[in-house]
């Protein structure tokens, strides 16, 4: 089986990189995926997002998610960030504390070992599976509705569910897991995913038009050729997009695993075989028999 | 056939800032209730500020407008939101209200509030024009909110009904002011704690009790879905398809508070 990744990231329009508070990170060796979106309305949400994207991917142990260290971290990092400011930078950053308290960030975790991917997503980000010839699925926290045309509709309400800098966890993860199928998945933050659900209800193949983009200037590009058509959100705009080209059980034929970190510009298309690991160990419901009876059963004829 | 995309409402950010204009009745029945409303502006303009940082640094991703009635205007703060961040840290610095009740801020005279609308009209129209000649086409819809304590007043001379009629009318040109995103959205609140009237918060129909209910009910901007959401997260179940943007005869402080800062929390 062979895997490849393409990540893109990019601000809101009218700003800069510095006020990305989306963050992304992968390790292929691992098999760890995740994307986090900082909620604007918090206390340094690009500091928890990040720490929560490396921390699922690089703790030896992200069985339990978030880390109990997660409080502490954070307020280390608080301290180090409000020491380093002036006097006036300093007095607004205590506006914004006194106003929200903490920091808060949706999260989107997955994971691929031994021919299984699991996966966890609290919030409004998006976890996407499509199968090869298959239909497209969508995971998270938001009510998800399918037409008998298998048309998606999320509801990108005004439900928050979050981790918070102080741990807690707002709200009930969307845990699952399947066997790995020749496809597409995709992790995406609210405005992204949203965008991908429209497109794919047109008719038109968003995962296939963003897996076209060569890297993240042509992303951002895109993005604002989206934007000007008000067909997407004016948001961070994140997205890890993972091409599977051979089914699980096959003959894996890629080349030799490849480590990176992505960053705020994707480099190239790196593919790895898939870790191997004899230790998986399942805390997730398996949501397979319920996706092939929902996926074949009702719709199919 | 292909179906076409809902364009979904602007959000506010530093390449299309949103603009709120606060509109403060500063009539002489004011008097004992101006300390709480210059409190919960306050308290709503760092809300607003804390919105529009980002990376460490103040972001233009909105812009404020707070006027006063009485029998004039009074241009109480007008800015940016490096603006109103100076604003704030100086009144932080020197350990005093946003606003002087004794000065700017100080009740007194009758509540024209006509005269409000008008005002909020023309900066609304200025704003969108300077929007469009920087180039921007893409200008969310202003957001409007009145805070009065009474009922209009033109005037001994002038019949209440025509005061009424009057101001309605201003506030409709108000609220016909449209940009891509919509028109300018409208939100009355008549704060009277002393009242022994009822509470009305987000009618559904033209409240009959008095007139003055039924003319902020009519001066008041009829809620969207999302509207409505954002009302119920903010503390309000009376909000529901078909409300007005208003409350009447309101008592409880705290919900003055929570509707001036719903109000502006886009």
């Amino acid at each position: 089986m062979s895997v490849q990744v393409k990540s893109f990231i990019t601000h809101k329009r009218g700003e800069t990189d510095n006020d990305i508070q989306d963050s992304i990170d992968y390790d292929l060796a691992r098999g760890r995926f995740a994307l986090s979106d900082g909620v604007t309305n918090s206390f340094l949400p690009d500091v928890l997002s990040k720490m929560l994207t490396q921390a699922f991917v690089n703790d030896e142990d992200n069985a339990s998610f978030p880390p109990d260290y997660l409080p502490q971290r954070f307020k280390e990092q608080r301290d180090q960030y409000m020491d380093a400011l002036d006097e006036d930078a300093r007095m607004l950053q205590e506006m914004v504390e006194e106003e929200f308290h903490i920091a808060a960030a949706t999260f989107v975790g997955l994971t691929l070992k031994d021919n299984v991917f699991s996966w966890q997503v609290l919030g409004d980000s998006c976890l996407f599976i499509l199968p090869e010839d298959g239909h497209l699925r969508c995971f998270c926290s938001m009510p998800v509705n399918i037409s008998p045309e298998w048309k998606l509709k999320v509801d990108f309400g005004n439900r928050p569910r979050q981790i918070h800098s102080d741990g807690v966890v707002v709200g009930e993860w969307t845990n699952g897991k399947r066997t790995i199928l020749k496809g597409w998945v995709v992790l995406a933050s609210d405005a992204l995913s949203d965008w991908l659900i429209k497109q794919h209800n047109l008719g038109n193949n968003p995962i296939d038009t963003l897996w076209n983009l060569n890297d993240n200037s042509d992303f951002e590009n895109y993005v604002e050729q989206e934007y000007q058509t008000q067909r997407l959100k004016s948001d961070d705009e994140s997205v890890i997009i993972i091409k599977i080209d051979e089914e699980a059980g096959s003959s894996a034929n890629s080349e030799s695993p490849v480590v990176s970190e992505p960053t705020n510009s994707s480099g190239p298309t790196e593919s790895s075989k898939l870790p191997d690991s004899s230790n998986y160990d399942s805390v997730y419901f398996d949501y397979y028999d319920d996706f092939d009876y929902f996926d074949y059963s009702d719709y199919a004829i | 056939m292909s179906e076409v995309v809902k364009r979904e409402p602007l959000r506010w950010g530093s390449d299309q800032p949103g603009h709120i204009v606060f509109l403060v009745d500063l009539s002489g029945s004011m008097v004992d209730k101006i300390d709480y409303v210059i409190n919960a502006l306050q308290k709503t303009c760092q809300s607003i500020l804390t919105r529009c940082i980002g990376g460490g640094q103040v972001k233009n991703r909105v812009s404020v407008a707070i006027y006063g009635y009485n029998y004039h205007i009074v241009e109480l703060l007008k800015c940016d939101a490096q603006g109103l961040a100076r604003a704030l840290k100086d009144a932080k610095r020197e350990n005093r209200p946003l606003f002087d009740k004794n000065a700017e801020a100080k009740p007194e005279y009758q509540t024209c509030m006509k005269m409000g609308f008008e005002k909020a009209k023309q900066d609304v129209d200025q704003w969108i024009a300077g929007q469009k000649a920087n180039g921007k086409t893409a200008i969310p819809a202003p957001i409007v909110i009145n805070i009065t304590d009474g009922q209009p007043y033109e005037g001994d001379d002038v019949p209440q009904d025509e005061v009424f009629r009057q101001t309605l009318q201003a506030a409709r040109d108000l609220m016909n002011v449209m940009t891509m995103d919509g028109n300018v959205r409208i939100f009355n609140v008549h704060y009277d704690p002393e009242t022994s009237d009822p509470t009305l918060r987000f009618p559904t129909s033209q409240p009959t009790l008095n007139e003055n209910m039924a003319f902020l009910y009519q001066a008041s901007s009829p809620m969207s879905d999302e509207l409505v959401l954002s009302a119920q997260s903010y503390g309000f179940p009376e909000a529901v398809s078909g409300s007005r943007c208003m409350m009447s005869n309101e008592k409880d402080a705290s919900k003055l508070a929570s509707f001036i800062e719903w109000g502006s929390s886009k």
